[in-house]
């Protein structure tokens, strides 16, 4: 029997399968090293599309769907150079409109899973169970000991929303090379849509996605914007901006990113969105919003704020680019962080809807006004917690969990009603 | 494209008056099936522009995510839902879509329609905010909540019930025949809740979802890639062990190997010569892995298949007789089919809808998962209780100072 079939490892990693033969990938080199010449996987993106040019969305969330053809011009070999696939033989019907998953969507998901199979993680967070607390507002629990007993520890002092960039201190250009999915950068402007490369050489400082190892679901990323840069742990529109482009190529509104200032739990001073998949809505979305009508539609964005929420937060809303959004909440964050009033970014929908919690958790338990038993379960109220998703480190805690005892705990997360009107008058002045 | 049966069509002209549209639940991305003639002539589009499209188009710059949440977030809850929503005519003029929708269940209680009723309320919608306008004189916040429209919501559920009874009455009219003529037969098990076939769906690679908890590991889902790549029909697929893809050419040291990982827990993936319905042997680089749900238990395995048979130079009578149905194939003539090394490209792929299986399934458990129940559903509004918990009251904030608001 002829059989020219060479047996094959159990698993195989999506490393050792790439034919590689540009510079070696050190997976366990710092990040850092990549400035001397490395190469990393690719996820480019045309910034002109949907961005610059105004959205269209009649018929238009059937054109957002972006790279339908890329993608599948890209699983059929059709335009691949890597060696005798066959996949392209099979017969393929045209993508429905709407229907498939984006490019970056698949890339993030195959990379997060590649990772997992390697072993990278501290733990299977799908292992950990997870249920809707009872309830009309439909907050989510989960119950994980993994994060609690493995998480780094917070390395800074809690009340100041701006501090120094601290080399000594954790930050990602420590992180090693195999922790990093892929770079996501922008193409440019005569690229029509997204493109995956398996490795591609880096140059200056790449925005990069990194698996966070102590995930809270599954998917769980880092966005690092201009990793290299060392930037604090603070959003202007520009970086911002990068993280509703990630969100807006995902293009799957079960996606969403997060930011977490210092004094907001934000654990490491250095620039990072977190994202994870969790095929829910969460609380948050689905609460009701007062339009502010002083502010009713601020530089193109539509502001409101949420009602009947145990956190008080601002709503921005795009309309017709992701620009005006970007730029209005970025320095809405700027003016707060120079306020020093620690703070939650939400981002939804694609990266078309954000939240924008001012967040008083840290100060409130400086003055002693937080209960001890609240305390004592450990939940910290960042941006994930307060949208609704809880997690719990304690069997007890998430066993009882009901709706009373979320609303509690977040409610020491919020800033009065009053508060926040005039926070938001002073963040959104022109 | 899921078409519906003409002698119901005919049936459903009796509610022309009424706007409305049915979408088919099982077929990917929900597209329309029928829209009556109201539904035309408000929104403009002709029925070539309709049918088989997902009612989205009626999206516009205007539309408030918020309320595409709340029908999303329906979908997902197998409920039924109202909302006033911002939606655009063909022409891209805007108007207010008073929006009812409700799912019709099959007998085995998955949803399998849904009936979307629209109503143009903008002149009542108009109406209301001039005069909250004038209201909102007196302080900085205004509630957005469209107004209720009782009159309209509740000739809307009429008219969705009438339409419901007389699908239920076609439907038991001719037992086991659907409603819906679905281009290859029954898309997957019919215990796949709606909320997970969606995505799955949406999945444009060939894999199968296996069901370990029963007997045997009947597959419960194969994607339609699968079907294109086996030549299978659907319904000799759904609810049969996938061993019937091995042959005589099949090494059982790359089964055993396969069984041996599936039972470690573990993701596996090997290399395996494969047999098309058709006998046509192909190489199959197949990765198998569980899957679990929201309470962190195995509930499927996903296994996902990449055609890596080499393009091959074979002589036509080899050609010819390895077309013959798989008993007659002989095992020599199988190993004339060679394999190639699959692509990087094609194994991120293939990892990635291992992924979104992952993230579909982890919303789901026996009981409802990420899902609220019933009771909790219909406290939609929500309860005076919860609203009675902030200490301020919205409409007593101070103005704003004509400066400060620049």
């Amino acid at each position: 029997m002829a059989l020219c079939l060479s047996r094959v490892e159990t698993v195989l990693s999506l490393q050792q399968l790439l034919p590689i033969d540009a510079a070696d990938p050190c997976p366990d080199c710092p990040v850092a090293d990549v400035a001397k010449g490395g190469c990393l996987p690719l996820v480019s993106f045309s910034s002109g599309r949907g961005f610059q040019a105004k959205r269209v969305r009649s018929f238009g969330d059937m054109q957002v769907v972006p790279d339908v053809d890329d993608l599948g011009s890209w699983l059929s070999g059709s335009s691949d150079d890597e060696g005798s696939a066959s996949e392209g033989r099979v017969p393929s019907p045209p993508s429905s409109d709407g229907g498939s998953n984006s490019l970056l969507d698949t890339v993030l998901l195959a990379e997060w899973e590649d990772r997992a199979e390697q072993g990278l993680f501290r733990y299977d967070v799908t292992a950990c169970p997870t249920k809707m607390v009872p309830g009309a507002y439909g907050f989510v629990a989960q119950f994980n000991e993994g994060r609690g007993s493995k998480k780094r520890p917070t390395e800074f002092r809690v009340d100041r929303v701006v501090q120094p960039f601290d080399s000594a201190k954790f930050n990602f250009t420590k992180a090693l090379q195999k922790e990093v999915l892929f770079q996501f950068e922008a193409a440019d402007m005569s690229s029509k849509g997204s493109a995956f490369l398996p490795l591609a050489p880096v140059s200056g400082s790449p925005n990069l996605v990194f698996i966070n190892v102590s995930p809270i679901e599954y998917g769980h990323v880092l966005l690092v914007p201009r990793a290299l840069d060392c930037l604090n742990q603070l959003v202007d529109p520009s970086t911002l901006k990068l993280a509703l482009q990630f969100a807006h190529e995902a293009a799957n509104p079960y996606f969403r990113l997060a930011f977490n200032s210092l004094g907001a739990y934000g654990t490491v001073n250095h620039l990072h969105f977190q994202a994870y998949y969790m095929a829910a809505p969460f609380a948050v979305e689905r609460a009701p919003t007062v339009d502010l009508c002083c502010l009713r539609k601020y530089r193109g964005v539509r502001v409101a704020m949420l009602t009947d929420y145990p956190v008080c937060g601002l709503v921005f809303e795009a309309s017709d680019s992701i620009d005006e959004l970007s730029l209005v909440v970025g320095e809405a964050c700027q003016r707060l962080s120079a306020a020093n009033i620690p703070h939650n970014l939400f981002i939804v929908d694609c990266g078309q809807r954000i939240f924008l919690f001012p967040n008083a958790f840290a100060r409130a338990k400086a003055k002693g006004l937080v209960p001890e038993d609240l305390l004592d379960s450990q939940v910290d109220p960042a941006a994930f917690e307060i949208s609704g998703h809880i997690i719990y480190k304690r069997s007890q805690d998430y066993d009882h969990v009901c709706q009373d005892a979320v609303w509690r705990l977040l409610s020491y997360a919020s800033y009065s009603e009053a508060d926040v009107v005039e926070m938001a008058r002073k963040v959104l002045a022109d | 494209m899921p078409t519906i049966d003409l002698d119901l069509e005919r049936k459903l002209a009796s509610f022309n008056q009424v706007c409305f549209a049915i979408s088919s639940a099982r077929d990917p991305d929900m597209p329309i099936i029928f829209a009556s003639s109201s539904f035309y002539e408000l929104t403009g589009y002709s029925q070539e522009e309709v049918l088989g499209k997902n009612c989205r188009f009626l999206h516009g710059p205007g539309t408030s995510r918020q309320k595409v949440m709340e029908i999303r977030d329906a979908i997902q809850e197998d409920r039924s839902v109202q909302v006033c929503i911002l939606n655009y005519k063909k022409n891209g003029e805007s108007f207010w879509n008073h929006f009812y929708l409700e799912p019709i269940f099959d007998d085995s209680g998955v949803v399998e329609y849904y009936i979307g009723v629209q109503a143009d309320v903008t002149e009542e919608v108009d109406a209301a905010r001039l005069s909250r306008a004038s209201m909102a004189e007196d302080g900085p916040l205004v509630l957005t909540e469209e107004p209720t429209c009782d009159d309209v919501a509740k000739a809307e559920e009429r008219a969705a019930g009438r339409l419901k009874s007389l699908l239920k009455q076609w439907d038991t009219s001719r037992p086991g025949q659907s409603l819906v003529h679905h281009v290859s037969g029954p898309v997957a098990a019919p215990c796949l809740p709606t909320s997970l076939l969606q995505p799955l769906m949406k999945l444009a690679q060939s894999f199968v979802l296996a069901n370990p908890e029963e007997p045997d590991c009947p597959i419960v889902y194969a994607s339609q890639r699968f079907l294109d790549l086996t030549g299978y029909p659907r319904d000799r697929v759904v609810g049969h062990n996938c061993r019937f893809l091995q042959g005589p050419g099949t090494d059982p040291e790359s089964v055993r190997q396969l069984r041996e990982g599936i039972k470690a827990g573990g993701p596996v993936t090997v290399k395996l010569l494969n047999y098309k319905y058709d006998g046509t042997p192909f190489w199959n680089h197949l990765h198998i892995s569980a899957v679990r749900n929201a309470s962190g238990k195995v509930v499927f395995l996903v296994g996902v298949q990449l055609d890596i048979t080499a393009p091959q130079t074979i002589p036509e009578e080899a050609e010819a007789s390895a077309a013959g149905a798989p008993d007659q194939a002989a095992p020599d003539q199988a190993v004339s089919v060679q394999a190639a090394e699959p692509s990087g490209r094609a194994l991120v792929a293939q990892r990635g809808v291992c992924g979104a299986v992952r993230v579909a399934c982890r919303s789901l458990c026996p009981a409802d998962g990420l899902r609220r129940s019933i009771d909790d559903q219909a406290m939609l509004r929500r309860s005076q209780d919860f609203a009675a918990r902030r200490s301020t009251d919205v409409c007593r904030v101070p103005p704003p100072s004509a400066k400060a608001v620049a």
